[in-house]
């Protein structure tokens, strides 16, 4: 969505046009489920924390000040915090600091040649939701959304050096699961989807 | 021992970068920096991983059933402060009287036995005869008995097409006012606010006749911002539905300048601030005898404009207002008080046009104090009449325009 229409389509909405909330709605509503998704693992779960999150952007639109970042970078931050939330609620770990890098997956799949790439995909996203809430966020605005880092680190209000830093844990941390569970990241890398 | 870690993710940024670009290999990289190849090869490979996964997409159902429940709560939140005026600080001239109070009236109408007579009566006054206050004290009622209805939004339509009427036919008496455009406005915007998937294509068909119909009505310098207002009003937006009004007040009547944003076209945004208590002068009113005499006319004092078209197509959106000018228009100058002040009415005379033509619209000489044995000339008697009955008007609607300062 283009800038210029975006923040028409804001300034309708904090009006109260409800044809220009769901045309805002429309364009983000897939990346900030995505985004939800990857972080909790459970498409299920997403759908619901992906409703909480537009329901509050709608209850908090009237105070939303466009500050020259688009309008996603907002609905960002509400699902960061939703999902953050969700964790403190849940009492899952994955946002209090980093994760103890000697723990051992929860459900170690059978590691052979044969090994299903469903399941490595799985194997994957659960390492990324166990990262921390940063980690996460980084891993899937950097390499699921496609996003440069100089875009992540607006979407995220820090700094690209920051950015980078956290990329390069989260990368070294998903490594290492990667390979406690018994992958062979070499042999899996060009047939895994 | 030096601590590389900087340099290292220096390095990996870059070679990220090319690598989810495809413009290098992971073995391209290695090479190019070989000293780090152990710890640049499993952060490579897990990013092109996490990159190759399937993206998980919300089925478009839940998108679907998520976008109705959103577009629920929205209208709630609209009707919601339609009711209680949080769009615009102008307290509406049609507030409702809370239901209770609605009840008694209603109660204390027919009681009296001659409710349902007077009410019918005053169904076709205009502004300034006996009976108008009546007319929109009952709608004052009805309003306020339509949400137990859950058809505020027909109610606000009706009203619209009231006003409407109403100014078409003052305009027929040689009538044009600052406070009738004023109120054809709020009306007006009140049902595009609350229009719903039901009352959509009447409000539509409203809007489409009601340009040509307002472009038709007479405009003097004082009612032509409004007039303006009016028609940017029921232009349609670009998807070709009713744009959102920027408050319930035409902007002309704003008491503050919007500001301007830097979007590259000319958009304000409206600023909510008190509005100060206003005393729309009034071109002309009626007299305040039953019916005007087949020969007595009343005039206009400015002489009436050309039909008035808008200055550009820009739909009237909530934020468009497509003025050349950037400064207000005020047609009324505000007063602390509603009721400390009123407006001296313009001239009006009896002009006897013994051939049946309409009287010409040049000024006439005002009416003259008593003359030295203390009799008072006709035309200064009625106008005094007039202006009395202007008076009470005025005040009515100016008390019902007071609006507490907001905090």
């Amino acid at each position: 969505m283009e800038r210029v229409d975006e923040q028409r389509l804001l300034k309708r909405a904090k009006h109260g046009d409800p044809d220009a909330f769901a045309a805002l709605y429309q364009a983000h509503v897939q990346a900030i489920f995505r985004y939800i998704a990857s972080r909790v693992n459970d498409n299920h779960l997403a759908e619901d924390l992906t409703g909480d999150v537009f329901a509050k952007a709608l209850q908090g639109l009237s105070q939303y000040q466009d500050q020259g970042k688009p309008f996603i970078a907002w609905l960002y931050r509400i699902a960061h915090a939703r999902v953050v939330d969700h964790y403190r609620r849940s009492g899952r770990r994955g946002f209090d600091g980093d994760i103890d890098e000697d723990t051992i997956l929860s459900d170690p799949l059978e590691i052979d040649e044969a090994m299903d790439r469903g399941q490595v995909a799985q194997l994957l996203r659960a390492a990324i939701a166990d990262l921390t809430a940063d980690q996460q966020q980084v891993v899937v605005l950097r390499f699921m959304e496609g996003h440069r880092i100089e875009v992540v680190a607006q979407l995220m209000g820090k700094q690209p050096n920051a950015i980078k830093a956290l990329q390069h844990r989260a990368l070294r941390t998903l490594a290492k699961r990667l390979e406690k569970a018994g992958l062979d990241i070499d042999s899996l890398f060009t047939g895994i989807s | 021992m030096i601590d590389r870690t900087p340099e290292f993710t220096s390095i990996l940024h870059d070679c990220l970068d090319s690598v989810l670009a495809g413009e290098r290999s992971i073995d391209e990289c290695l090479q190019a920096y070989p000293q780090f190849a152990s710890r640049l090869k499993p952060a490579l490979q897990v990013a092109l991983l996490t990159r190759d996964l399937d993206k998980a997409e919300m089925p478009a159902s839940s998108v679907q059933a998520l976008e109705i429940r959103l577009r629920g709560k929205m209208v709630a939140a609209n009707q919601r402060a339609a009711t209680t005026g949080d769009i615009s600080s102008r307290r509406s001239a049609f507030a409702p009287l809370g239901k209770l109070a609605a009840m008694i009236a209603i109660v204390f109408l027919f009681a009296l036995g001659t409710g349902g007579g007077a009410v019918a009566a005053s169904a076709s006054s205009l502004p300034g005869d006996p009976l108008y206050g009546l007319k929109r004290l009952w709608e004052a009622i009805i309003l306020a008995l339509s949400s137990l209805a859950n058809n505020t939004d027909d109610v606000w339509l009706h009203l619209a097409q009231t006003r409407l009427d109403e100014a078409e036919s003052l305009a027929g008496r040689g009538t044009v006012s600052s406070v009738v455009f004023a109120d054809v406005y709020e009306a007006t915007a009140q049902a595009i606010l609350l229009v719903d998937e039901a009352t959509l294509p009447q409000l539509t068909a409203f809007l489409e006749n009601a340009r040509s119909r307002i472009q038709n009505l007479p405009a003097t310098a004082a009612t032509a911002p409004l007039q303006r207002d009016l028609l940017l009003l029921v232009v349609p937006a670009a998807d070709g539905k009713p744009g959102m009004p920027p408050s319930l007040q035409p902007p002309s009547l704003q008491p503050t300048m919007m500001s301007i944003e830097s979007s590259g076209m000319d958009t304000f945004t409206p600023t909510v601030t008190p509005a100060p208590t206003e005393t729309p002068t009034l071109a002309l009113t009626s007299t305040a005898t039953p019916a005007p005499s087949a020969t007595q006319t009343v005039r206009p004092t400015d002489t009436p404009s050309a039909t008035l078209t808008p200055t550009s197509r820009v739909p009237a959106t909530a934020t468009n207002s497509p003025q050349p000018s950037r400064t207000p228009t005020q047609t009324s100058t505000p007063s602390v008080t509603p009721t400390a002040t009123w407006t001296a009415l313009p001239l009006v005379t009896a002009t006897f046009a013994g051939d049946g033509l309409p009287p010409t619209s040049a000024p006439v000489n005002r009416p003259t104090d008593d003359d030295q044995n203390g009799n008072v000339p006709v035309a200064t008697i009625r106008h005094r009449a007039t202006q009395a009955a202007a008076y009470a008007t005025q005040t009515r609607q100016a008390e019902l325009e007071t609006e507490e300062p907001r905090p």
